[in-house]
């Protein structure tokens, strides 16, 4: 199928490089975002405003539980729901969970940054982003939701 | 909260740490550690059940009405 789009665009556009190059750039930047997905110290790439073929949504939940239990918490939440748990600092309350890929996505990460809003109050920041491609076709609201849930749920003990 | 959670008095009555109640109940310290707090948004009669019987106490032991100034 690759191959008859190629022969497709480089037959349109006349130029058989231009063409290869149009598959080489997404393919390379699908492969780079695969090895980089599973450590957190790549967060910045993933989130940055200026990396505009990747679809962030970000949201946030408020939880009267302090920071460092919080963490483990969410952790405990992260393991018991349909998200992977990639990595994780302790140090500065991360946490990276994966959905898996499948036939109709590359699948996303979703990082999770615990910090403190005010003596009683902590703020739990959500962030979900496709791995490959600008629109996530809701599956970023969904796993928004989806952790929202799994937090919820697990608060009754 | 007007629901308080007495389980540190408890705990301590008992000589017992949250750790060994974790591992004799079943529950992780985490969720333990927020209900100890007063936390956590519902208990399961499960969950209240196993904690009793770890404690050889009475519901009204652990949980307990505040009423609100």
């Amino acid at each position: 199928m690759f191959y008859l789009i190629y022969k497709l665009t480089s037959h349109l556009t006349g130029e058989p490089i231009l063409s290869l190059l149009l598959f080489i750039i997404p393919i390379t930047f699908l492969i780079v975002n695969l090895i980089l997905r599973k450590r957190i110290q790549f967060k910045s790439w993933f989130l940055s405003k200026l990396n505009i073929f990747l679809d962030k949504e970000e949201s946030v939940l408020i939880s009267d539980i302090p920071p460092d239990l919080l963490y483990e918490k969410v952790l405990l939440v992260i393991d018991e729901s349909k998200f992977k748990r990639m990595d994780s600092t302790v140090e500065n309350f991360q946490v990276l969970a994966t959905t898996s890929p499948n036939f109709w996505t590359w699948g996303e990460n979703i990082y999770v940054a615990i910090s403190k809003k005010n003596d009683t109050m902590s703020e739990i920041k959500i962030t979900s982003v496709t791995v490959f491609g600008s629109y996530s076709w809701n599956r970023n609201k969904k796993n928004h939701q989806h952790f929202c849930e799994s937090f919820e749920q697990s608060l009754t003990i | 909260m007007a629901i308080v959670v007495n389980l540190d008095v408890m705990l301590a009555k008992r000589k017992l740490q949250l750790k060994e109640l974790s591992e004799i109940v079943g529950i992780s310290v985490v969720n333990l550690s927020i209900l100890k707090k007063s936390k956590g948004k519902a208990i399961r009669f499960t969950t209240l059940n196993s904690i009793c019987l770890a404690l050889d106490c009475q519901p009204g032991d652990i949980l307990e009405y505040i009423k609100d100034k």
